[in-house]
């Protein structure tokens, strides 16, 4: 157990210390914040934030407009200049001291529409604005519980008469969570397989297996490599999930239905908990293929062999909304490289029996252990192979069972 | 007591036989050599001795019990086929390995410098390994082999690559490691080395044991009654008691005929008036026995 630590260790300071690692890792969240920073700069900048005229000819307007702050880069306020006729609003346009104005005719009530003339097209910040003050003129007087009860939409909470599929106003939480564990599954796997893939095949291009066997076990070996490489693919995510959630706070009020989601713990739980045995799996996989290829431009041929599969829930989403307890979809959740997305999936659409859970949850646990054992025999049956590729059946056969 | 005893191993890939009941006891304390030609079955034995393969039939036995993954810690093995990490510095690696050997950071950090300076590796330390000629990596992986002071040095091919500077060196450290009380298991083609540095040997070809036994017992049982002569005259075309004359070059080889003793024919040199500046019995060299046991097929055990 030591000596797999030591692997494991070996294997992730070999990654991280790496100068490619870290630009790799910076890479996405600079850029990221680059595109982020340098769109809402182009948003800023293009939209013009001059006055704004407003004639109004329904008498709906009872309250005087406050005075906008427009100083900030960022700012979404426009100054609203209230004209007592067309004429005025005109002028003033004429001589650019408001960019456009917009009238409130008479029949407003009736016709909901308003009339805006310009000199630069109508922009989101200023259709907000004007929206704002006309919806507060409109409800001045009423009370504050009369406002929500009409703001407020209904939700729909349905339920089939079998009771085996339920939809709530929660429903798009529930399936952005198998969104984002089928993401989580993506990047950790991409990053940690390729990783792993080289990790072996280093051992076969350098020569180093004779003597590594000679130290460790070849199970510990592998179970070592597998571990690492998770690691480095783990503190990829979990760096890139701080930066993501340090943005997601600082422009919270650009993304309120993020924190507006209301997830059960073990929405998130069983996900998560999924995912641990499927990136053992996936891993030891990986690093089986591995061990039967002698190079690494082999080794990225086979990779896709692993990867493919794990996109087939996707393809199925349909499958899994009308039929979340069908065959097929059961298959899916019980097979290792789709599972966590297509548990996920299910749970969405279905209310999951705990004992079904549990079913998964430990089929995918002796999918992970079979997998490492089948990554150890796998290396045991290629090591010395230095220029040979070997074939899958080769790792059963009697001569493959070396230590 | 011997640390390693090979008990009539056996071992088939396919249709080949590669170690055909292969017996063989190493003792702590003496340089071992495992010889033969190549495809002999050697690299196979030594595999099955640390357990990468295992044999179909036949035992070994290491430190007193069968192999584990503890003993492992106390084996030092440099493979024919040599490898270290390629992309990594030479400090680095040599750490790693050493970690895999059970070694702390401390007991690295004691030794390795030790280690680096004597193999004259130090100013290449923060080099990686692909930096490095294939001399220095030699010396390096002779490094990881001994670092962790193991109780068991099995080396393949130790003086290949190396200078001759370096070949004294390792040829040094080896005879060091077996007064120490080391067991050393040497597999090489270099029959010069065997001869100064093995104290017993075991020649396999095809598989089997052809030859085994204390080196000098072997080379007296190979030894004939020819002798080896330098003279500064002329040798005469036909000596009494002499079969063949052969030109080695600064020497001469007299084969005598059957009976005739060597005492016998020094008398008849003296009397035919032969100035000598050298005369010895010809025991042969390792590499005539090698020739000579692999030519013929024939087992000559102790």
């Amino acid at each position: 157990m030591n000596k797999t630590f030591e692997v494991a260790k070996y294997e992730y300071t070999r990654h991280v210390s790496k100068k490619g690692f870290w630009i790799g890792l910076l890479a996405l969240p600079i850029g990221l914040l680059l595109l982020i920073g340098l769109s809402m700069l182009m948003s800023a900048t293009s939209i013009d934030k001059s006055p704004v005229g407003f004639v109004d000819q329904s008498g709906l307007i009872t309250l005087k407009p406050g005075t906008a702050d427009t100083s900030g880069l960022f700012s979404e306020n426009v100054q609203l200049i209230a004209f007592s006729t067309v004429e005025e609003a005109a002028k003033a346009a004429d001589a650019t001291q408001i960019q456009a104005y917009v009238v409130i005719p008479e029949n407003y009530l009736t016709s909901y529409k308003l009339s805006y003339y310009f000199n630069k097209p109508i922009n989101s910040v200023i259709r907000d604005n004007i929206s704002d003050f006309l919806r507060a003129n409109l409800m001045e007087g009423e009370s504050v519980p009369n406002l929500e009860r009409i703001q407020t939409s209904p939700d729909f909470v349905s339920q089939s008469l079998d009771g085996t599929m339920t939809s709530s106003p929660n429903q798009v939480a529930k399936i952005f969570v198998p969104l984002v564990i089928g993401m989580l599954f993506f990047f950790v796997v991409i990053m940690s397989g390729s990783y792993l893939l080289q990790a072996v095949v280093d051992e076969k291009e350098n020569r180093t297996m004779e003597v590594m066997v000679t130290s460790v076990s070849p199970n510990e070996l592998m179970t070592g490599k597998i571990l690492g490489n998770i690691s480095v693919g783990l503190t990829q995510l979990i760096l890139w999930a701080v930066v993501a959630f340090i943005l997601a706070t600082v422009f919270r009020d650009r993304v309120p239905w993020l924190f507006e989601l209301d997830l059960a713990f073990k929405d998130v739980a069983i996900p998560v908990l999924l995912l641990l045995p499927a990136f053992i799996f996936t891993a030891a996989l990986m690093a089986t293929l591995g061990a039967t290829v002698t190079s690494t431009e082999e080794s990225s041929q086979v990779s896709g062999l692993v990867i493919m599969p794990m996109t087939i829930p996707y393809y199925f989403v349909v499958t899994f909304m009308e039929h979340p307890n069908g065959v097929l979809s059961k298959i899916l959740s019980y097979f290792p490289l789709s599972s966590p997305v297509a548990t996920t999936m299910r749970m969405a659409f279905t209310n999951l029996p705990t004992a079904e859970v549990v079913a998964i949850f430990i089929s995918q646990i002796l999918f992970a252990v079979f997998s490492l054992w089948l990554a150890g025999k796998a290396f045991k049956a290629g090591m010395l192979h230095y220029t040979k590729r070997i074939k899958l059946i080769d790792i059963f056969r009697k001569e493959a069972s070396h230590a | 007591m011997s640390t390693i005893t090979v008990d009539k191993i056996n071992k088939t890939f396919g249709q080949l036989k590669a170690v055909d009941d292969v017996s063989f006891e190493v003792n702590p304390g003496e340089i071992f050599g495992l010889l033969g030609p190549n495809g002999s079955g050697k690299t196979t034995s030594i595999r099955i001795l640390l357990d990468i393969y295992k044999a179909d039939s036949g035992s070994v036995t290491v430190l007193g019990g069968p192999m584990n993954e503890e003993k492992k810690n106390h084996i030092g093995y440099l493979p024919e086929e040599r490898g270290l990490y390629q992309d990594i510095q030479l400090e680095k690696c040599l750490t790693y390995m050493a970690t895999l050997k059970g070694m702390t950071k401390e007991a690295i950090a004691a030794k390795l410098p030790g280690y680096l300076e004597k193999f004259d590796l130090t100013d290449h330390k923060k080099k990686k390994l692909k930096e490095l000629s294939k001399g220095m990596q030699q010396k390096a992986q002779l490094i990881a082999t001994l670092i962790h002071d193991p109780e068991i040095i099995i080396i393949d091919e130790p003086f290949s690559a190396l200078d001759p500077v370096n070949t004294q060196l390792v040829k040094d450290l080896l005879i060091e490691q077996r007064e120490a009380g080391k067991t050393i298991v040497m597999c090489t083609h270099q029959m010069n080395q065997v001869e100064m540095l093995c104290d017993r040997i075991v020649l396999v070809d095809y598989g089997k044991v052809l030859l085994y036994g204390d080196l000098q017992e072997i080379r007296k049982k190979f030894t004939s009654n020819q002798v080896l002569i330098e003279t500064s005259g002329q040798l005469p075309e036909n000596i009494p008691g002499v079969a063949e004359i052969r030109d080695e070059g600064t020497r001469t080889r007299l084969i005598p005929e059957k009976g005739v003793l060597t005492q016998e024919l020094l008398k008849t040199l003296i009397a035919h008036g032969v100035p000598l500046n050298a005369f010895e019995i010809a025991v042969p060299t390792m590499d005539e026995i090698f020739i000579e046991v692999v030519k013929g097929g024939n087992n000559y055990h102790e």
